[in-house]
């Protein structure tokens, strides 16, 4: 054994101690470490920080509707099964957070309809990625996900939507109901999204019950709903759960594209500060001893709302009950409202 | 004596027993900054007051060894390794050029770099690197500093020594030095604002080279460069050891006995600052700390004036219970040396006592962000998503047994010291009491600190 051996043996023993360190312990990415404030109340609340986000473009779809992809550092969100939240952390191999909206460019209705991702490099696919339909205070209702890239450089993306899932009324009848898809070229950078600002909210207003401002007229819209005074109809009040704001109109007939005669029922059910529609989830109406379920719908006055065609003029107050939260995964200062939904009752007209 | 020998044993086992059932989390406001979450918490009073009894049983059991000769061959043992001049040439140049181009990194990649803490070279490097990483290198194996100073590097270039370094100035500069930058640690958010750290190191090199200009090199980065101290401390406990001609292995902390670490009160303080700088960036990360904190600032005082005045508080507070330790201890033993030979010749079991405190606090911060720092190196502009180590429960334990290995070293250190300085053994048994009953308070404080979940400081 001569000094060359011993070095060489020594070499391959310090590179196995520091595979070994790597190997011995569990790893994570260092976004799992993101701040998330502390006791946090069941309700809307501040976050501990807000991403900047980055765009790769709009792109009209062959039935008029609009469509964005955009991207921002990968972090953490909560998919919801029934009325359960479960937290997703980021992994060590994402490479940033996707975001996909759909619009309608005439109203800015945000439309709730399914896309799915598919990266292709050189005209092949290589991954594919599901994406959620989430809420989050600064970008509003959209869809998304943390996605992997193999590498930087140029990708198509190409986005894929179903028909739009809830019922079309108004100026919106009949439309949306192919399936259509688009491509958007990338040119993935580390340094693109390294460049975007982490806006750290002072420690003294994190958790408090209020939200951020949505970014609103610089990109997708974020899919508000029209002020309570704006709806179309006579009122039939509001109500508040599990920090969701209800808001009850009565329409002397249904709108367009609507099956049935008589009134109409809308419950425009938004999150509070911002408006953000909450989609997704199944509302029924209980009257005069009858109990209805409201359709999910979209409208070009009333917005997406629940509604239901009466067959009989409505005299009493209605109680709306949630039979779903929605289904929608969050983002930090959602994910703790909207769960536990008691009924809300509502005026008589 | 065998009663003694039963009861430090008892003591010792139960100790242990407690230990392996208690999980513990390591408290920084550092660690709380950048990544690490804190998560477990359980232990409490018992836990601590095991720590104190810990050292109180290791008082007792070394008291038993007064021999000197069996003494000076425990902590004589040394082995002298020569180093050649051309080594030592190639080693100081390649460790200057590493030193300079980490100090370049640090300001470059923090001003230009992205602007995240957990993925900015630069802020890695000042704390998982500095802060953590080469101090715990100081006192594990030997001081890494002289060799890389970067400061020193730039100032050796340059002419120097316009002014005559005032001797009463002792260590104090390097004192208000490191409390300036540990309030600043605190008060501004460097670990997530790169750019801001990048300035502060600028600034701290422009204070640096401006003072080694005007006072000397040697004097200024032996007297008044915090960092140079900092790590010079916590270097002589290690069992490497600068000599004249290479180094020397030693057994740790025995240099400290050899009471040449300290010449002056100056210098114990900074010794006492070191640990009360780590029980008090503990401190305000933990829930009882940021409570104290906002109840005053909701009274109206600004937080980086609570911070300065916390601060101060506590090193004043030890400072002064060091003092009086001495003072003690010098009635006790009934001897005509004074409080201040005593205070500095008993301050080297404070730095072995600092380094466990050290361990406790960074090693985990350390070995979590080690997968970070060297992914992000390869790539400063470029790294998105680096992995960090998920700290393993058990690791909690560690930490535990770093504060009580730097306490019972310290206690065996003090015992060597006293038998060292008295010439009757039952005056150096006696001199000691003071001082274990002041490092048992220490050990309840700290364990219990380290037990806290880490929460952000406000």
């Amino acid at each position: 054994m001569n000094r060359r051996s011993v070095l060489r043996g020594a070499g391959v023993g310090v590179g196995a101690v520091l595979a070994g360190c790597t190997d011995f312990f569990e790893t994570e990415s260092v976004w799992s470490g993101a701040p998330l404030v502390e006791d946090r109340p069941e309700a809307v609340y501040l976050p501990a920080s807000s991403e900047q986000m980055g765009t790769y473009g709009m792109q009209d779809l062959a039935d008029e509707a609009r469509c964005s992809l955009h991207y921002t550092y990968p972090h953490r969100f909560w998919t919801v099964t029934g009325s359960a939240p479960s937290r997703v952390e980021v992994s060590e191999d994402d490479s940033m957070h996707l975001m996909v909206s759909a619009w309608d460019p005439e109203t800015g209705v945000v439309l709730p309809r399914q896309p799915t991702g598919t990266l292709l490099e050189d005209g092949e696919p290589v991954e594919s990625y599901q994406l959620w339909s989430m809420l989050a205070q600064r970008m509003g209702f959209h869809f998304g996900n943390n996605v992997a890239l193999p590498g930087e450089g140029s990708y198509e993306v190409r986005i894929s939507f179903d028909p739009i899932a809830v019922r079309t009324a108004g100026t919106f009848e009949g439309r949306f109901q192919e399936p259509e898809s688009t491509t958007f070229s990338i040119d993935f950078q580390s340094s693109d999204v390294l460049d975007l600002n982490i806006d750290e909210i002072a420690e003294n207003r994190r958790g408090n019950r209020e939200a951020i401002e949505p970014m609103d007229g610089m990109g997708p819209p974020p899919g508000r709903v029209p002020l309570t005074e704006d709806l179309p109809g006579t009122s039939l009040g509001s109500g508040t759960s599990s920090d969701a704001v209800l808001v009850g109109r009565l329409l002397d007939s249904p709108p367009a594209g609507v099956e049935g005669e008589g009134q109409y029922l809308a419950v425009s059910m938004r999150t509070p500060y911002n408006r953000i529609a909450l989609a997704s989830s199944s509302l029924s109406a209980s009257f005069d001893g009858d109990t209805v379920d409201l359709v999910e719908t979209i409208d070009d006055q009333l917005g997406h709302h629940y509604g239901v065609a009466l067959e009989d003029a409505l005299d009493s107050a209605p109680t709306i009950e949630i039979g779903s939260p929605p289904q929608l995964s969050r983002h930090d200062g959602y994910e703790t409202a909207f769960f536990e939904m008691p009924s809300v009752e509502l005026q008589a007209p | 004596m065998n009663r003694h020998v039963r009861r430090g044993v008892l003591s010792g086992a139960l100790a242990i027993a407690l230990l392996a059932s208690i999980d513990v989390v390591a408290a920084s406001n550092v660690s709380a900054g950048l990544g690490s979450r804190g998560e477990v918490s359980v232990p409490t009073w018992l836990y601590a007051i095991t720590g104190g009894g810990v050292i109180g049983a290791s008082g007792l059991m070394s008291m038993l060894v007064t021999d000197r000769e069996l003494l000076d061959a425990l902590h004589g043992k040394r082995a002298g390794f020569g180093i050649p001049t051309a080594a030592r040439r190639i080693g100081t140049l390649l460790g200057g050029a590493i030193g300079i181009l980490g100090l370049v990194t640090i300001v470059a990649v923090g001003l230009f770099g992205p602007q995240i803490g957990q993925v900015n070279l630069g802020v890695l490097l000042v704390f998982v690197g500095g802060r953590a990483g080469l101090t715990i290198v100081a006192y594990l194996f030997g001081n890494p500093w002289p060799m890389l100073d970067p400061w020193r590097r730039i100032a050796s270039l340059l002419p120097s020594g316009f002014r005559e370094y005032p001797d009463r100035a002792g260590t104090w500069p390097a004192v208000g030095a490191l409390l300036v930058l540990i309030w600043l640690e605190v008060v501004l958010p460097v670990t997530s604002d790169p750019a801001l750290l990048a300035t502060l190191v600028l600034g701290y090199t422009a204070f640096t080279l401006l003072g080694a200009i005007t006072f000397g090199e040697d004097v200024w980065f032996r007297r008044a460069d915090p960092l140079s101290v900092w790590y010079r401390y916590y270097g002589a406990v290690a069992p490497l050891q600068r000599t004249d001609d290479g180094v020397e292995l030693r057994p740790f902390g025995a240099r400290l006995r050899d009471g040449e670490v300290f010449d002056d009160r100056s210098g114990v303080a900074f010794a006492v600052l070191l640990v009360a700088e780590l029980t008090f960036s503990g401190a305000i990360a933990t829930r009882p700390g940021t409570r104290v904190v906002s109840s005053i600032t909701d009274l109206g005082v600004p937080s980086p004036i609570v911070y300065a005045v916390l601060l101060l508080t506590t090193f004043g507070l030890f400072f002064w219970a060091y003092l009086l330790a001495a003072q003690r201890s010098r009635l006790r033993a009934q001897t005509f040396l004074s409080t201040r030979y005593l205070g500095y010749r008993f301050a080297g079991p404070l730095l072995a006592i600092a380094a466990g405190y050290h361990f406790a606090h960074y090693g985990g911060f350390l070995l979590s962000l080690w997968p970070t720092l060297t992914t992000v190196a390869q790539a400063p502009f470029s790294t998105l998503n680096p992995s960090q180590i998920v700290l393993p429960s058990w690791f909690g334990h560690v930490e535990a047994v770093a504060i009580l290995l730097g306490h019972v070293l310290a206690v065996w250190l003090a015992h060597g010291t006293a038998i060292d300085t008295f010439p009757g053994r039952v005056q150096a048994i006696r001199s000691q009491y003071s001082f274990i009953l002041v490092m048992v308070c220490f050990t309840i404080a700290s364990l219990w600190i380290i037990s806290l979940p880490t929460v952000s400081p406000i």
